[in-house]
């Protein structure tokens, strides 16, 4: 049934009008009325496990009597007759919730979900506010589950959308329902971190405090007291809308913000713990000259910036506000799109192809009914995506249960029929993680391959796709043009974590073959790797590498974090003039003169997704010690030049001055008239949390532009542009799920208009990788560790795996090695422990590493196995290392503890 | 993954024979999880409990997380995940035998076996467990006796049936 349709339905003998083909819980929800649930979920569907939404129904108008049904299972129909309000109804309810209650322990003082709990808010919802129950609560002993999840189980009222959330729909096999009846447990077989990427959804999924935030409770805040924004994920390509949140201008958490076209519901671990960056013991506070504190005004650091041949090295780490502005200081032909050369033609292959074709949202990745993946590494490299593609998994499931006329929201009808109706997910590529190992046609190859087989299945699919000769076409690639041609709806994902253009330009072909059915998705390196490339695309733009041949240049750097970028700038540092770093994070070595630069949170920005999208993020404090936003420095600096960027007096200045070269930026930061509170009406503490310094109450620190206020002043915000979730009676994040259907307004402006031309790509040689080592080192990344800025986030640090090599079982037993070894590639100095998997091309190793941690190596002739001294020196490395950040961990949430006791004198207006 | 237990292979763990039983178990299903609680039973028979050791081999063995076989076995209150005495008796504390007076009979039972309702007697002879229904409620109080039913209940019927199995302990 299409979504369009209307029925009418009749709820306490109003009519609405509801759209057809839902249940009636999101109709009731939808149209602003209260019916409290557990176990629902709108990204999730019903199973009608907590029995909480009872309605009742009346055959018709005479009907006095009635049934009681769950809402959230029964479809709305034409004609249906609902009573929500009466006795019988609210009475079921309220003794339900009494019912579950038997087992919660009450301790909402000390919970800290509370507040924010969807248990308190249902519980005040249905009225029951008299504890009766005599009886013994059960107990449950905690488990330990890594450093992101706190496990407290007496709290559970088991409507077990944990499991629904972390089991069927992320796919973790290491959290279940254990025992039964009143014994019910919800955790893993023994204590041990949460294998899943995704767990940290469970503290927004759990309706009350089973799982909660333990970064953030080791530096709590109640929600009310919270100060949020608007943000986006800052940690991949795909952009995700989340709320940062802070209390004494200090960041303590980020959570999901709804995005129905792309993350939907859910965030990744990377995202939803990554920000603590903003708060590393590395953090770069100061003005730094040659490592020592210094002074803007210094004749210094002013001699240090003085104007002459300067060379702007931009960021993909950094805003498009940051690069645009670096680009108009020293001049589009003095501008280098970032510090990975490898990056520039993956970057320019990009900006092409979506330039003629659109690339699929999260939202229409979900609707595919066959995914062809080309080497791209998903799981790390966007594991929200891969999150994506694993719901579109069970399409075929949904739509053999429409065929049985069973709804589509039907959970765990769907869940029992998608063993027999799978969807195809075809994997070109290397590894082992959760989407390799449900592919139905998995080839092993390298990226080379995965290219060049790229290309022959464009041209089995069409015969006008060009295709490099010579290409002995594998029998998987036979399969995946039967099972694309017979798709209605073909998703292609490929991207640049491989490094290789020719799987762009390959998936972009495959997509040309299929026509208009198929959905293209390229996934992008970094979070403004796009809007980089926009900028770089434009005409006047000299070539990188000439440019930075130019002798006694100064380099202006937009710092970039990963061991690679790292490499490459310490290569061209050397014949520098000077080299300037603006950076939110102390750069090691090779730089004369450090600027602090505001980080995720503390200023607003906007950032250019992996479909062109422009998503602005606005602050929730204020940027700490001398920092600025970078393209502030660099407007400071356009003054001392007398350059005419110099005239630029604040962001809505620059905003206009981006704006008259990306026109649809305009769209991006429309004007809100009213502006929007930041913080709650109830926040706590406005007018004596800085008494001990002033007793007159400072002024809230304004940014022009911005629509939102960092005060209580000022409006909630409705929908997309909330500051927080909020909705009269719903303080939980379960809010959002209230009208979400109706959320479209995003403010986001697509900077890239798909043409619509069909244009085949032709085989460049320069895709071609000459190698000629014995074993080939393809990089494989993990999640936690292949990211650079989470890195410095203690509790992803904490969760990064020691740099690993995987090699194929037979190999390694040719070589007597076996697993758990540590080795080393010929005579390199990185120490690798040895795993096994299938998932590895011949004559190739993969190898995983750290994003921080330098390795150049593309082969090697021997595998090497450590002896003795290097076994001891890597495991004392390894041990100091833990120490080492687990002191540091200490040390800031100290220094965090006792600033929230003293609030530094600069945070008020005029004494900074 | 485990870091109290040893890791050990398939072999170690289970017997041959039991791994040949677990797969004509197997064989009988369309994916080798559905063979979870044959399988679980099968290393019951042998040992009388499964221990966690036995968990690991056989969730490799059905290829499914050890968490998810924990789940199976913890679900069926005829699997034991502890050691249990060589008899066990599951008294049933439903409605009928509640109404029958069954909550004499288990203080009965208890306080001759010096235990309380989950544990084992201090011999090893007895575990005393209880069980939602043994659905022979026309039959109330009931109980079953190492998977024999036992039903209309009294305390005479059960001191004799207790003097037989004590019995049996001290000859």
């Amino acid at each position: 049934m299409p979504m369009s349709e209307k029925v009418q339905i009749h709820i306490d003998d109003k009519s609405y009008q509801v759209e057809a083909g839902q249940n009636l819980l999101q109709a009731c929800l939808s149209l602003k009325l209260d019916l409290p649930y557990f176990c629902w979920h709108p990204a999730m569907g019903s199973v009608g496990a907590c029995r909480q939404c009872a309605v009742t129904l009346y055959k018709d108008k005479d009907d006095d009597r009635g049934k009681l049904a769950m809402a959230c299972m029964t479809p709305v129909s034409d004609g249906l007759r609902v009573g929500l309000g009466g006795k019988q109804e609210q009475g079921f309810r309220e003794q339900n919730i009494a019912a579950l209650m038997t087992r919660h322990p009450h301790d909402c003082p000390v919970c800290s979900e509370g507040g924010e709990c969807h248990l308190q808010d249902m519980t005040v919802m249905t009225g029951h506010h008299a504890r009766h129950y005599q009886g013994q609560k059960v107990t449950f002993n905690n488990q330990y589950l890594g450093p992101l999840i706190k496990h407290e189980m007496n709290r559970c009222i088991t409507c077990y959308r944990c499991v629904r959330f972390y089991h069927d729909y992320a796919g973790g096999s290491d959290l279940c329902a254990q025992a039964s009846k009143n014994h019910v447990y919800f955790g893993r077989q023994q204590d041990g971190v949460l294998e899943s990427p995704f767990a940290g959804n469970l503290v927004e999924v759990c309706p009350t405090g089973v799982f909660t935030d333990k970064p953030f409770n080791a530096h709590f805040s109640r929600k009310w007291d919270l100060q949020s924004a608007p943000s986006v994920c800052g940690h991949c390509a795909v952009g995700c809308n989340t709320f940062i949140s802070s209390r004494y201008n200090s960041l303590r958490r980020v959570n999901n913000r709804l995005n129905p076209q792309l993350n939907g519901h859910f965030l990744c671990d990377i995202g939803r713990y990554g920000f603590a960056y903003a708060n590393s013991p590395k953090r770069l506070n100061e003005i730094k000259l040659n490592g020592k504190p210094a002074d803007w005004s210094s004749k210094a650091v002013q001699e240090a910036l003085a104007e002459g041949n300067w060379i702007g090295i931009g960021s993909a780490q950094a805003s498009l506000e940051d690069n645009f502005a670096l680009q108009q200081l020293v001049g589009e032909e003095n501008f280098v799109p970032g510090p990975e050369p490898a990056m520039w033609p993956l970057m320019a292959m990009h900006l092409a192809i979506a330039g003629q074709k659109p690339m699929a949202s999260l939202a229409q990745i979900e609707e595919a009914d066959a995914v062809l993946i080309l080497c791209e590494n998903l799981n790390q490299s966007a594991p929200r995506i891969a999150l994506s593609v694993r719901q579109a998994l069970t399409n075929k499931a949904k739509d053999k249960a429409e065929e049985l006329q069973v709804p589509r929201w039907q959970d765990a009808a769907v869940r029992q029929l998608q063993s027999d109706n799978p969807v195809p997910l075809i994997y070109f590529g290397y590894g082992e993680q959760a989407l390799q190992r449900q592919a139905c046609v998995f080839c092993v190859c390298d990226d080379e391959e995965a290219a060049r087989q790229g290309f022959a299945l464009a041209n089995l699919l069409h015969n006008r796709a060009p295709q490099k000769a010579g290409t002995k076409v594998s029998a998987q690639t036979h399969q995946a043009a039967d099972i694309l041609r017979q798709a209605k709806k073909p998703l292609i994902v490929s991207g640049w974590s491989a490094g290789n253009p020719g799987l762009l330009a390959a998936a972009a072909n495959i997509a040309e073959a299929l026509g208009d059915k198929a959905m293209l998705c390229l996934v992008a390196d970094k979070a403004n790797s796009v809007g980089l490339g926009l900028l770089a695309q434009k005409d006047q733009c000299g070539n990188p590498e000439e440019c930075l041949a130019s002798a006694n240049a100064g380099l202006l750097v937009l710092a970039d974090h990963s061991a690679k970028s790292r490499r490459w700038m310490s290569k061209i540092t050397e014949q520098a003039r000077q080299v300037v770093h603006l950076s939110a994070l102390q750069q090691e070595g090779n730089s004369s003169l450090q600027l602090p630069i505001a980080a995720e949170g503390e200023c607003s920005a906007t950032r250019v997704n992996y479909q062109g999208y422009a998503q602005p993020l606005w602050p929730a404090v204020t940027p700490p010690g001398q920092s600025l936003p970078a393209w502030q420095w660099l407007v400071n600096l356009a003054k001392t030049w007398g350059h005419t960027l110099g005239q630029v007096e604040d962001l809505r200045q620059l905003r206009a001055r981006m704006i008259s070269v990306f026109p649809a930026l305009q769209a991006c930061w429309a004007d809100i008239d009213d502006p929007i509170a930041l913080q709650t009406p109830r926040v706590s503490g406005r007018t004596a949390m800085l008494a001990n310094q002033s007793v007159h109450e400072p002024k809230p620190p304004i940014e022009t532009e911005a629509p939102y206020r960092q005060s209580m002043e000022g409006q909630v915000g409705k929908g997309n542009s909330q500051a927080y979730s909020w909705w009269p009676g719903w303080n939980s994040n379960q809010s959002q799920h209230k009208f979400s259907q109706e959320r479209g307004d995003l403010s986001a402006a697509l900077l890239i208009t798909p043409s619509g031309q069909g244009f085949w790509w032709k085989w460049q040689s320069a895709w071609q990788k000459i190698n000629g080592y014995h074993w080939h080192l393809l990089p494989y990344k993990g999640v936690f560790g292949g990211e650079s800025l989470s890195l410095e986030a203690a509790p992803i640090a904490e969760l990064c795996p020691a740099p690993g090599l995987f090699i194929r079982a037979d190999d390694a037993a040719l070589l007597g090695l076996s697993e758990g070894d540590l080795v080393c590639c010929d005579e390199d100095s990185t120490l690798f422990e040895l795993r096994f998997t299938d998932g590895v091309p011949p004559h190739s190793l993969l190898y995983q590493i750290p994003a921080n941690h330098g390795f150049s190596l593309r082969g090697c002739e021997l595998v090497v196995l450590a002896d003795e001294a290097q076994r001891h020196a890597y495991q004392l490395a390894r041990d100091t290392q833990r120490a080492g950040q687990a002191k540091d961990q200490q040390a800031k949430l100290r220094q965090l503890l006792d600033q929230d006791r003293l609030i530094p004198v600069r945070f008020i207006e005029g004494m900074g | 993954m485990n870091q109290s237990i040893p890791i050990r292979t398939l072999h170690e763990s289970l017997t041959e024979a039991e791994r040949e039983a677990v797969e004509a178990a197997c064989s009988h299903y369309e994916q080798r999880p559905a063979a979870a609680i044959d399988a679980l039973m099968i290393v019951q028979q042998q040992r009388g409990w499964v221990d966690d050791e036995r968990l690991y081999a056989l969730a490799e063995l059905l290829g499914m997380s050890a968490t998810e076989l924990e789940g199976v076995a913890t679900f069926y209150n005829h699997i034991y995940r502890q050691p249990v005495g060589r008899h066990v008796i599951h008294l049933c504390n439903s409605i009928s035998c509640w109404l029958q007076d069954v909550g004499a009979l288990e203080q009965h039972l208890c306080e001759r076996l010096s235990i309380r309702m989950g544990q084992t007697s201090q011999t090893g002879q007895i575990t005393l467990l209880p069980n939602v229904c043994l659905g022979c409620c026309d039959k109330a109080p009931a109980m079953m006796l190492d998977g024999e039913l036992i039903m209309d209940l009294d305390k005479d019927k059960l001191d004799s049936i207790l003097d037989k199995l004590q019995g049996e302990g001290n000859g």
